[in-house]
C-alpha cells in the first residue's frame, strides 16, 4: 500500500493577501478620474447583497463608468457642471464610446480582471472564514477562525463579515476623498499612483483595523470559559516565560555552584584523611 | 469582581489601539506627502503597537471571563466579623 502524503497546505491568509495585492497592483494602472473607483465601490457595497447579484452590478456599472471616464471629468466636475459652475478640467460632453483609445481598452480589460479578482477574493475569504472548523466549539455558536494571521484579531460569523464588508466600502470611499483632497488640477500620473496606493492600501487597512478591533472585542466577550482559560494561560506563559527562564537559570547555576563547592570540600577532606 | 489590573489592561489596550490607529493615519498622510520612508517606519511601528494593544484587550477580556466563572463557582464568603443573627429564645 503506497500512502501518498498530501501536500502541506498554504497558510490560510496567503490567498487573501495575494488577491488583495493583485487588486492593488491592477488598480494602479487603471483610470484617471474618480469614475473608475465607482465599480469597486459598487462591488464593496454589493457585498451585502447575495453574491450572484454582485457581478451583475459590477458589469452594469463598468461601461457607464468607462464612458464617463472618457469625458475626462470626475464626479466633482460633473457636480460643478450641474450646479452651473465653469468646468475645471477635461471637456465634458465631447467624448463618446467611439473615442476609446488603445490604453482605454487596456483599462477595460484590467478592470475586468480586477472584478474577477475581487469576486474570487470574496469567495475565498468567505470560504476560509466560514467553512473552517472552530478549534474552540462553544455554546455561543460563533463562526470559524479568521483567515488572517495570528497577529490580527479574529472575529467570525456572518454578521461580522457584513460589518467588515462595510469597512471595505468605507475604505474605498476614503480613496475617493483622499484623491479629491490631495490631487490638484495638474497632478501628474506619479502623484496619482502614490496617492491611490497610499489611500487604497492605508485607508482600507486603517478602517479595516478599526472595525476589526470593535468586532473582535464583541466576539471575545462571547467566548466560552474554556477558551478564556486557554487564552489567559497562553498570555501568562508568554509574559512570564522570560522571568521564569531567568529564575530557572539562576536555580540551575545555584545547584551547580552548590555541587562544585561540595565536591571541593570533599576533595579537601579526603586529601586531609590520606595525609600521614 | 474584576481586579484593578484587569481594568488597567483593558484601558491600556484601548488606548494603545486608538493611538496606533491615529499613528497609522499620520503615517498615511506622510506617505501621501512624499515622505515615504518616515511614513513607512511610523506605519510599521503603529502596527506593532496595534498588535500589543489587541493582545492587552484580549487578555483582559479572557481574565474577566475567567474571574466571572470563578466567582460563580466559588462565591465570596461572608466576613467573619459580620453580626450574626440572634437565635430565637436566647
Amino acid at each position: 500500500m503506497s500512502a501518498s502524503r498530501p501536500a502541506a497546505p498554504l497558510p490560510a491568509f496567503v490567498p487573501a493577501l495575494g488577491w488583495a495585492l493583485t487588486l492593488l497592483v491592477l488598480l494602479q494602472f487603471t483610470g484617471r478620474t474618480t469614475w473608475m473607483l465607482v465599480p469597486p465601490a459598487v462591488l464593496a457595497l454589493a457585498g451585502f447583497l447575495p453574491l450572484p447579484v454582485a457581478p451583475g452590478f459590477f458589469f452594469a456599472c463598468l461601461p457607464v463608468c468607462l464612458l464617463l471616464e472618457t469625458t475626462g471629468g470626475g464626479p466633482e466636475e460633473w457636480f460643478d457642471a450641474l450646479l452651473g459652475a465653469p468646468v475645471r478640467r477635461g471637456s465634458l460632453g465631447e467624448a463618446s464610446l467611439l473615442d476609446l483609445q488603445a490604453d482605454e481598452l487596456v483599462s477595460v480589460l484590467l478592470w475586468l480582471a480586477i472584478g474577477l479578482c475581487w469576486i474570487s477574493g470574496f469567495r475565498e475569504l468567505a470560504h476560509l472564514s466560514m467553512l473552517k472548523s472552530d478549534p474552540f466549539p462553544g455554546p455561543s455558536g460563533r463562526g470559524g477562525p479568521s483567515p488572517l494571521p495570528r497577529s490580527m484579531p479574529s472575529a467570525g460569523g456572518r454578521g461580522w463579515a457584513a460589518i467588515e464588508m462595510l469597512a471595505l466600502g468605507a475604505g474605498i470611499l476614503v480613496v475617493i476623498i483622499f484623491e479629491t483632497a490631495f490631487l490638484g488640477e495638474q497632478a501628474g500620473y506619479s502623484a496619482l499612483l502614490r496617492v491611490r496606493l497610499a489611500s487604497l492600501g492605508g485607508g482600507f487597512l486603517l478602517i479595516f483595523l478599526g472595525v476589526r478591533t470593535v468586532t473582535s472585542y464583541l466576539h471575545w466577550n462571547a467566548m466560552p470559559v474554556l477558551e478564556a482559560g486557554l487564552v489567559a494561560q497562553e498570555a501568562a506563559w508568554r509574559e512570564g516565560t522570560v522571568e521564569l527562564g531567568a529564575l530557572n537559570r539562576w536555580l540551575t547555576w545555584m545547584r551547580v555552584g552548590t555541587r562544585r563547592r561540595a565536591e571541593r570540600r570533599w576533595r579537601i577532606l579526603s586529601r586531609g584523611r590520606t595525609k600521614p | 469582581m474584576i481586579g484593578l489590573s484587569g481594568w488597567i489592561r483593558e484601558i491600556l489596550g484601548w488606548l494603545m489601539t486608538l493611538a496606533s490607529l491615529y499613528a497609522f493615519f499620520v503615517a498615511l498622510g506622510l506617505i501621501v506627502n512624499r515622505q515615504v520612508i518616515g511614513g513607512g517606519a511610523l506605519g510599521i511601528l503603529s502596527l506593532f503597537m496595534y498588535r500589543s494593544g489587541v493582545g492587552f484587550l484580549k487578555m483582559a477580556v479572557a481574565a474577566r471571563i475567567c474571574q466571572q466563572a470563578q466567582d460563580r463557582v466559588y462565591p465570596v464568603p461572608a466576613r467573619p466579623g459580620a453580626p450574626r443573627q440572634r437565635r430565637q429564645g436566647a
